[in-house]
């Protein structure tokens, strides 16, 4: 069951990584799997993969061809936009780290992280004195705003 | 008999005190977040009790004229079914509470396994497209202490990473298929230790479970969408469950780094222009440190009262947890008490 999990993902990169439509022959020659993977379990693939809705099929005279569905991107963008979620479906599916922030809330944090002493840091954790996170970095920029 | 319907009506009330007053009070509560185990666990028992109650109550309803204590009257009423005559001596009010009691229990156990059915199905979408669209990650090219590694390397979690801008990190629960994805976003917004602080909070919830224990709750909020009391209960305990993960992740690293990986996740969800700093009605003055995050009006927002618990840990005192268990307990053993003792 792994394994054909894994197959289906060097499918889906080679479909992903390739413009135009492909043969199964042609993702079977692109895969560069340890061992020499059969034509037939290459289609078998392809058709489950269709079924799901991930891959698309042009028929054709010789040889039907392939090309994925929806872009990488598409893909990551629907993820995301489960995993960002909104309040309707809260803890069903997915168990997320933060939820959803208002901007007072965020103004809140903004603030906790700006005062955040560096000197508090246990000793453990050397990178953030010595390099300034993206975040960091924000943190100051806001901070050098005087708040009414 | 009279003793009988007395106490359908207990057991009903007592249904009705833990489904409205009991949740609310307690999701307003402020001492669930000093010993959320034992929390959860009353949750659990009020949510199991509230149920059972009302099903006891309906059953006592309906078999009252057949014995004048309960217990006896159900035992008649189950020889009554096997002899082939359920209805022996039930007057036709009887029956219809019975078929109250009975749409009610079908409601609630059809919306949950819908809803279980559902979650499941979501899932396991979920988890296809992350597999397939997320990358795994890869050990060549940096320094050998990497936290992203070592988390690969812990058993029945898959890592995946999402390649997108905005910084999220959650999990897909699952037996062996479990996954923690995080996105590049969050790589770029963490350092190594806040990073390894998230990733060990994740692995607290993949380990305990945490979904099976939210599951139930939010079946009852979709079983009664419109009870306010529902809706608390979801969320009261899951951020019990995130504090759960946050103490364990808190073990592991730190909680300080664990409340910084949280402050700068939370802080790009919504990002404020500059201009908007007045907003606040009382601005915290840094000297207050890092534990002002707490002192903004009645914090609300869940990841605000996380941080401000793992900076200021909450001093719990030995018979907090205790006393917590007691009460699910006593929860637990009311309705079997009425019927057996009333």
């Amino acid at each position: 069951m792994a394994r054909l999990g894994e197959l289906e993902r060097s499918v889906m990169d080679v479909l992903w990584s390739s413009d135009g439509w492909l043969t199964a022959r042609e993702v079977a020659a692109r895969l560069d799997h340890e061992r020499d993977l059969a034509y037939t379990t290459v289609l078998t693939v392809l058709e489950r993969l269709e079924r799901k809705g991930f891959v698309r099929r042009q028929r054709a005279a010789r040889a039907h061809r392939y090309a994925a569905a929806d872009s990488r991107e598409a893909v990551v963008a629907e993820a995301m936009m489960e995993a960002l979620g909104t309040a309707d479906d809260r803890g069903s599916a997915l168990v997320r780290f933060v939820g959803s922030v208002s901007a007072e809330e965020a103004e809140i944090l903004r603030r906790a992280l700006e005062a955040d002493p560096l000197s508090v840091v246990p000793p453990t954790a050397e990178p953030i004195g010595t390099s300034p996170t993206p975040g960091a970095a924000e943190g100051r920029d806001v901070g050098s705003t005087t708040p009414k | 008999m009279a003793r009988d319907m007395t106490i359908a009506a207990l057991l009903a009330l007592f249904a009705g005190v833990l489904a409205w007053p009991v949740p609310r009070l307690l999701a307003a509560a402020r001492w669930p977040h000093r010993c959320p185990r034992s929390a959860i666990m009353l949750w659990q028992a009020i949510g199991l009790a509230g149920g059972v109650s009302a099903l006891l109550a309906a059953i006592a309803f309906t078999v009252s004229p057949l014995a004048s204590r309960t217990p006896s009257a159900i035992a008649d009423h189950v020889t009554n079914v096997a002899a082939g005559e359920p209805l022996a001596g039930l007057r036709w009010t009887n029956l219809v509470g019975l078929a109250l009691a009975t749409a009610l229990a079908g409601r609630l156990f059809g919306v949950l396994g819908a809803s279980t059915a559902a979650t499941l199905r979501e899932r396991h979408r979920h988890r296809h497209l992350v597999d397939l669209a997320g990358r795994r990650h890869r050990r060549h090219g940096h320094p050998a202490s990497c936290c992203l590694c070592e988390h690969r390397d812990r058993a029945g979690i898959g890592l995946r990473i999402l390649d997108h801008p905005v910084a999220v990190a959650y999990c897909v629960p699952g037996v062996r298929q479990a996954r923690v994805v995080v996105s590049r976003g969050l790589l770029n917004t963490l350092d190594a230790a806040e990073l390894d602080a998230v990733l060990a909070h994740e692995a607290a919830h993949v380990a305990g479970r945490h979904d099976l224990v939210i599951q139930p709750f939010v079946a009852w909020e979709r079983t009664f969408p419109f009870l306010r009391p529902a809706r608390e209960a979801t969320a009261a305990v899951s951020l019990l469950v995130e504090m759960l993960a946050d103490d364990a992740a808190g073990r592991q690293t730190s909680r300080h780094t664990l409340a910084r990986a949280l402050a700068r996740i939370g802080v790009t969800r919504t990002p404020v222009p500059a201009g908007a700093l007045g907003v606040l009605g009382h601005p915290i003055s840094s000297s207050v440190g890092p534990v002002g995050v707490s002192s903004s009006r009645g914090v609300t927002n869940p990841v605000v009262s996380r941080i401000a618990r793992l900076l200021d840990p909450p001093r719990v005192r030995w018979w907090q947890p205790l006393a917590g268990y007691l009460a699910a307990l006593v929860v637990l053993a009311t309705p079997s008490l009425i019927v057996l003792i009333g």
